[in-house]
C-alpha cells in the first residue's frame, strides 16, 4: 500500500466559483430543515425536468423530503457507519464527490479526485466508519486503484492500493471487516475520450478480494475466456458472506449468457448462476443494480434496459417477484423486501418529476 | 445548445408538416432494405476493390498504381463512414468493429504496433489469414491507412517496400473478408433483420414497436455522441490554437472531414430511409423534420471544408466552420436521447445510457 501525505479538500470558494449558485444555496445550512430525526431512510442522485443534478432523500412512503444540489450527475451513495455522513459521488469518469452530513452539523463539501485520477462512482466504509475506500482510475497507467481516505480527518487522501484489474467499479468491505471486493469491470476509459471504451476486444475483468489493511491481493477470479466481455460492475454481500456480482454484456447481446454470479471467499467458489432462461434474456444483456436481503436472504437485480426488475431465491435461483418499468434500477433491500426506482422517476409507487440514477441507497 | 434549440424552433415555423401514415414496421423494414442492407453492400464492394487495387500495386509497384490504391481508400473510407454507426447486429459480432477500426488507440499502442509489423516484416502479418488472428489494432483501416499514407509508404510506388504492400494488401483482404461477413449478416433472413422485424416475448432484442423504435433512436443519438467526444472535441478543443490535427482519425490520408462528412451522409440516409417524420403526428413530425434540417446544415458545412486537418488550424474560416458543425452535432446528439424518445414515449434512459 502507498500512502500520502494528507491532500485538502477543494476551497469552497474555488469550487462554488466553478459551480455556481444553485449548488450553493443547497450548501446553506438554512436550505432545508435539519434531518436529524428526520423520516429520510432512503437516498439516491437524479436530474430534474430542468436538467440539474442532485441528491433526493426520501421517506419510507417514498416523498422526497429533502434535495441537495450537484454540479454534475451524481451516481452511488454510501452512508457511514456509526457517524452521519452520506458520500455521494460522481458519475464515472467524475472528478468529485460530495460530503453531506446528515446531522447537519457540517456543511457539505466536496471531495476532489486527485491529479492523475478520477472516480468510478462507488465507494464503501471501514466497518467502524473511519475509513473511506473509492474506486479510481488512474488513467495515464490504465490501472484501477482504491483511493484511501480518512473520515476522521475530513476525508484526507491518505493512500492508494491497487485494484488488480482495469476499470474497477463497485466495491463492498466482506463481513470480516478488513477484506475488500472489488469489481474490476475490464474496460479501459480516459478522460480524454469521456466514457468510451478503449478495449472491449481485449477487456479482463475480474473480481479481486484485497486486504484492506494490507493493500495486498487475497484471491481474483477471472471469467472464461468466452465471456471475457461480461463487465463486472456491481456487488451485493448476502447474510453469509456470499458475494454477488452482476455484469453487463459487451459483446452480442443477442445471444443470451448468464450475467449474475457468486463468490465466497471462505470457500474459494466462483460462478456464474444459470436465472431462467426467459429471466435472462429479459435484461437485455445489462444489470444496473443488486441488492441482497439480508433478512430474508433474497436477491434482486435490475435492468434499466429491459425496464425490468426482479427478485430470486439464492437456492432454487427461483424468480420471486418481478417488476417491469421503463428505465427501472435503482434497488435497495428494506424490511422483508425490496425497493425500486427508476429513470423515469418512479419510488415504488410513488411518481416524481425527477428522473432517478442507477442506485437507491438504504440509509 | 441553446442556439441550436433557436435553430430547431425557427425550422420548426417553416417546415411543411406530414401526416402520420407509416408504421413502426414501415419505418424499420424501409431503414434495413434502403439504406443498411444497401449501405454495407457498398462497403463491401469497395472493400473488395480496394483489395483488388493493392493487389494489383504490390505486383507492379508505380506511381499510377499507388495513387489509384490510395484513391480506393478514400472511396472506402466514404462507404465505411456511412455505415459504421450501425453497431447492431453482426459489426458488434467477434469484434468485427474493432477489426475493421480501432479507435480511439489513446495511448498510440496500435500505431506502436502496426510500426513493428512494418518494421520487422512481421510474416504473420502477410497474409489475410494469419493477421485476423492478430491484434485488432494492426488489422484494419488505421493500419491500412498507415501503410499507404504513412512515413515510408512511397517506397511502396517505387518498389522498395514489398512486405509493406504485402501487409496492406493482407489487411485489405482481412477488411474485404469482415465486410463481407457484415452484409451477409444483414442479408439473412433468419440474423438480426429477422430480430428486427418481428418483435415478440422471446425476442432476444425486441420484445415490443418501443423496443423496435428504440434500436433505430440509440443508433442515430450513439452517432452523435461518438462523432462528437471521439472524432471531434479532441481534435478541435477549444481553440484553434490548442487544435490537436494528429488526433484526427484518418489525418494522414486527409481523410477527417471527409470521413465526418460520411458519417452525416450515413445518418442522413437511414433517417430519411426510414421516414419517421411520416410516423408520428403533425406537431411531433415538425420536431424531427427540424432535426432533419440540422443534419443537412452539418452535411453543408462539412461539404464546404475541403482542407486537410492541419490546416484548418491555420484557417479561421474552417476552424468556426468545424465549430459549427461540432455544436450541431452536440444539438443533435442531446435531443436524440431526450426529446426524440420522448416523442416515441420512451424512456430517456437515464438510467441506462451505458456501463453505470
Amino acid at each position: 500500500m502507498q500512502r500520502f501525505g494528507a491532500t485538502k479538500l477543494i476551497g469552497r470558494r474555488v469550487f462554488l466559483r466553478a459551480t455556481g449558485a444553485g449548488f450553493a444555496a443547497s450548501l446553506l445550512p438554512s436550505g432545508g430543515e435539519a434531518l436529524a430525526g428526520t423520516s429520510a431512510v432512503f437516498a439516491s442522485a437524479y436530474r430534474d425536468r430542468a436538467g440539474a443534478f442532485g441528491i433526493a432523500l426520501l421517506s419510507e412512503d417514498g416523498a422526497i423530503v429533502h434535495r441537495y444540489a450537484l454540479p454534475a450527475r451524481g451516481h452511488d451513495l454510501v452512508r457511514q457507519p456509526n457517524g452521519d455522513m452520506l458520500v455521494a459521488f460522481a458519475r464515472r469518469p467524475g472528478t468529485f464527490a460530495a460530503l453531506f452530513d446528515l446531522g447537519r452539523s457540517r456543511e457539505p463539501r466536496i471531495m476532489a479526485a486527485p491529479s492523475g485520477r478520477h472516480f468510478y462512482g462507488h465507494g464503501a466504509f471501514s466497518a467502524d466508519g473511519r475509513l473511506f475506500y473509492a474506486t479510481e482510475n488512474d488513467f495515464e497507467a490504465a490501472r484501477g486503484v482504491v483511493g484511501l481516505y480518512d473520515a476522521t480527518d475530513g476525508f484526507a487522501r491518505i493512500g492508494e492500493f491497487d485494484t488488480f484489474g482495469t476499470g474497477p467499479h463497485d466495491i463492498a468491505l466482506l463481513p470480516d471487516g478488513r477484506t475488500l471486493v472489488v469489481a474490476n469491470g475490464g474496460i479501459e476509459t480516459h478522460p480524454d475520450y469521456p466514457r468510451a471504451k478503449l478495449n472491449v476486444p481485449t477487456m479482463q475483468p475480474n473480481l479481486s478480494f484485497v486486504d484492506a489493511t494490507t493493500g495486498d491481493l487475497i484471491v481474483c477470479h477471472a471469467l472464461p475466456p468466452d465471456l471475457h466481455k461480461l463487465s463486472i460492475r456491481h456487488l451485493a454481500i448476502d447474510g453469509g458472506g456470499t458475494v454477488w456480482f452482476a455484469c453487463q454484456n459487451e459483446g452480442d447481446i443477442a445471444e443470451p449468457v448468464p450475467l449474475i454470479g457468486r463468490a465466497s471467499m471462505h470457500s474459494g467458489a466462483f460462478e456464474l448462476t444459470d436465472l431462467p432462461e426467459h429471466a435472462t434474456a429479459s435484461l437485455r444483456g445489462y444489470v444496473g443494480s443488486i441488492a441482497a436481503n439480508r433478512q430474508t436472504g433474497q436477491i434482486a437485480i435490475s435492468s434499466p434496459r429491459g425496464g425490468v426488475a426482479f427478485s430470486f431465491d439464492p437456492a432454487t435461483l427461483a424468480i420471486l417477484d418481478t417488476r417491469n418499468a421503463p428505465d427501472l434500477c435503482g434497488i435497495a433491500a428494506w424490511a422483508a423486501g425490496f425497493r425500486f426506482s427508476s429513470g423515469d422517476g418512479l419510488f415504488d409507487t410513488a411518481r416524481h418529476d425527477v428522473g432517478f440514477d442507477n442506485h437507491l441507497a438504504a440509509l | 445548445m441553446r442556439i441550436l434549440i433557436a435553430a430547431l424552433l425557427l425550422a420548426l415555423a417553416t417546415l411543411p408538416a406530414a401526416t402520420q401514415d407509416r408504421t413502426i414496421d414501415d419505418a424499420i423494414e424501409a431503414a434495413i432494405e434502403e439504406a443498411i442492407r444497401p449501405g454495407f453492400a457498398a462497403f463491401e464492394a469497395e472493400a473488395h476493390s480496394m483489395a483488388q487495387a493493392v493487389a494489383t500495386l504490390c505486383a507492379s509497384p508505380s506511381d499510377a498504381a499507388m495513387e489509384a490504391s490510395r484513391g480506393r481508400f478514400d472511396s472506402l473510407v466514404d462507404a465505411w463512414g456511412r455505415v459504421e454507426f450501425i453497431r447492431l447486429g453482426p459489426l458488434s459480432q467477434d469484434n468485427r468493429l474493432e477489426r475493421i477500426l480501432f479507435w480511439p488507440d489513446r495511448r498510440g499502442r496500435g500505431l506502436n504496433q502496426i510500426q513493428a509489423v512494418i518494421a520487422t516484416g512481421d510474416e504473420t502479418a502477410l497474409s489475410a489469414d494469419t493477421l485476423a488472428g492478430k491484434s485488432v489494432a494492426v488489422q484494419g483501416l488505421a493500419a491500412l491507412e498507415y501503410a499507404l499514407f504513412g512515413t515510408g509508404s512511397d517506397q511502396i510506388a517505387a518498389g522498395q517496400a514489398s512486405e509493406r504492400c504485402a501487409y496492406a494488401l493482407a489487411i485489405s483482404r482481412n477488411v474485404s473478408t469482415i465486410a463481407g461477413a457484415v452484409h451477409d449478416g444483414w442479408q439473412a433472413e433468419s440474423g438480426i433483420a429477422l430480430l428486427w422485424r418481428n418483435p415478440a416475448d422471446d425476442n432476444p432484442l425486441f420484445r415490443d414497436e418501443g423496443e423496435q423504435i428504440n434500436g433505430l433512436v440509440k443508433l442515430v443519438g450513439d452517432a452523435f455522441e461518438i462523432i462528437k467526444v471521439q472524432r471531434i472535441d479532441p481534435v478541435l478543443r477549444d481553440d484553434a490554437a490548442s487544435m490537436r490535427p494528429k488526433s484526427a482519425l484518418f489525418w494522414r490520408s486527409d481523410n477527417w472531414v471527409p470521413s465526418l462528412a460520411a458519417n452525416i451522409a450515413g445518418l442522413q440516409a437511414l433517417v430519411d430511409a426510414a421516414d419517421l417524420q411520416a410516423t408520428v403526428d403533425q406537431e411531433r413530425a415538425r420536431f424531427i423534420g427540424a432535426m432533419n434540417f440540422e443534419l443537412a446544415n452539418a452535411a453543408r458545412a462539412l461539404g464546404r471544408t475541403s482542407l486537410p486537418v492541419q490546416a484548418i488550424a491555420e484557417d479561421d474560416e474552417a476552424y468556426d466552420r468545424m465549430t459549427y458543425v461540432r455544436l450541431v452535432v452536440d444539438g443533435l446528439a442531446t435531443v436524440s436521447a431526450t426529446r426524440l424518445k420522448e416523442i416515441y414515449d420512451l424512456s430517456p434512459g437515464f438510467s441506462s445510457l451505458d456501463g453505470d
